[in-house]
């Protein structure tokens, strides 16, 4: 179909198309930012990958725990040395508990217990050099009466009443308590005396030198003990 | 569909239907005839029934939210064909610069402030300017009622389209000539290969078959009869005997007071 000439009043000149190089403008910029993020990505990516391989290098003898996805290489570095950390601070644990003379607080208890006060448990605390001590007494006065008693030992410090009451069964003990007497609970702090620990360290923020120690003997034989124990006996 | 649904849609009064034809007649652009001082509208159920309007804004009261395409009659037009090949007219706004410079020349001072639409096809360019009609004034009515105009030509190029997609074996002749007439005026379309040669306006002593006989001798030559097409209205006394005389082949009737609407809706 040949084109007739169509002269008309209305058309209009040819229209510059503004909007178009606007959204055209958009787009590359759009398309720009994307570029630079991919490629900083990347450059996290190949970072993360020689980390990885610098860890990997470190520790051959690590036990791999079977493959990981790419994007967690970094969360598994670091679960990784929280785990490290865990095991340096259990084992320093019990270093503090291990430096204390044991025996000679335990003498100084029993010494001092009043007749009819049974002791039932102590919990100790290395790192606050706090214990807690749970006991059988048949009255109330006995009770406090070993309370001053403990207070007055070498190596005793803060002695503190917590809890006087009926023996109900309570933290969990399974065992019927047998009839007769009150349950209480003192607490108490370890002195850092000289004369009850076997090596000095400092009070306040202890264990530097310890954790360094362990650190770097942890290969040897590191502890597994961990948290609190109750060596449950009677002094 | 469901009965229900057809008699909703197809019933006789059904309001969807006769929503939808409201719609779909304002989506269609109906075409207007445009002489000074009358604007003629067709009706698609009676085609050579066209309503008369004193002015646009008649109708575009009738009609709101529709479209139109304006065909201007040649009563309101001038043309403008660029003769020469060798002037430096390479695109619109240059053939349009040049026509305004010709028709102040040609028309006075009042042609400073005439529309010029400019064409370029085929090879060939030219213009065409408004005298007879104020297009802003159109405009104005139209946007009035919302009324979007989506075309305003001169009726000779869409005449010329619609006798080639007519006839279309008329469209590749070496030469043709459609000839269109307007009670006293005459405008003469000539093509060549498929091109627009020349647009010129003539005028007839009176709107009457033998005046435009005598101009016709004069303008088409005996051997060209076949391929000079007229067509037109505004002729008195115009029978079939009459036409038959013209040195031309009379698509239609001549009589009337506009053209009929396929010479004006391609």
């Amino acid at each position: 179909m040949r084109r007739w000439p169509q002269p008309d009043f209305l058309a209009r000149g040819p229209r510059r198309p503004r909007l178009a190089w606007l959204v055209l403008a958009t787009g590359g910029l759009a398309c720009a930012l994307g570029a630079t993020d991919l490629l900083g990505l990347r450059q996290d990516l190949e970072r993360e990958a020689r980390q990885l391989a610098r860890l990997r290098a470190a520790e051959p003898a690590a036990p791999r725990e079977g493959a990981r996805p790419n994007g967690s290489v970094a969360a598994a570095a670091t679960a990784q040395r929280g785990k490290e950390t865990l095991r340096v601070n259990a084992a320093w644990q019990v270093q503090q508990r291990l430096a204390y003379r044991w025996e000679l607080l335990f003498a100084g208890v029993e010494s001092a217990s009043p007749p009819g006060v049974q002791w039932l448990a102590l919990e100790h605390d290395g790192e606050r050099a706090d214990v807690r001590l749970d006991g059988r007494a048949p009255d109330v006065a006995a009770a406090l009466q070993a309370v001053e008693a403990l207070a007055a030992c070498e190596g005793w410090g803060e002695v503190a009443l917590r809890y006087v009451g009926e023996p109900v069964g309570e933290r969990g003990t399974a065992a019927p308590e047998p009839r007769g007497g009150l349950r209480f609970e003192l607490a108490a702090r370890l002195a850092a005396d000289p004369a009850v620990r076997e090596e000095p360290l400092s009070p306040g923020r202890p264990g530097e030198a310890a954790r360094s120690a362990w650190k770097s003997a942890r290969g040897t034989s590191p502890p597994s003990q961990t948290g609190t124990d109750e060596p449950g006996s009677r002094p | 569909m469901s009965p229900l649904l057809r008699e909703a849609w197809v019933g006789p009064g059904s309001a969807l239907r006769e929503a939808w034809l409201a719609v779909r007649g304002r989506r269609m652009a109906q075409a207007l005839f445009v002489q000074p001082g009358a604007v003629w509208s067709y009706a698609l159920e009676a085609p050579h029934d066209a309503v008369r309007h004193d002015h646009l804004a008649a109708w575009c009261a009738a009609h709101p939210h529709s479209q139109a395409h304006l065909v201007l009659s040649g009563l309101a037009t001038h043309d403008l064909v660029v003769q020469d090949p060798t002037l430096p007219l390479h695109d619109a706004a240059a053939v349009a610069a040049w026509a305004a410079h010709q028709f102040v020349h040609y028309h006075g001072n009042a042609a400073q402030h005439w529309p010029v639409a400019p064409w370029m096809a085929g090879g060939r360019c030219g213009a065409t300017a408004i005298h007879g009609v104020d297009l802003a004034a159109l405009q104005l009515a139209a946007a009035a009622q919302a009324v979007r105009l989506r075309a305003v030509r001169s009726w000779w190029a869409v005449a010329l389209a619609a006798v080639t997609q007519q006839v279309p074996a008329l469209a590749s002749a070496v030469a043709l000539q459609v000839l269109l007439v307007e009670s006293t005026l005459l405008t003469q379309v000539s093509c060549s290969g498929g091109a627009v040669r020349d647009v010129q306006q003539r005028w007839l002593d009176s709107p009457t078959v033998p005046a435009l006989h005598t101009l016709l001798q004069e303008l088409v030559p005996a051997e060209g009869a076949s391929a000079a097409l007229l067509l037109g209205y505004g002729l008195e006394e115009a029978t079939p005997a009459a036409l038959q005389a013209l040195p031309a082949r009379v698509l239609g009737a001549l009589n009337g007071d506009c053209p009929a609407l396929q010479w004006v809706a391609p």
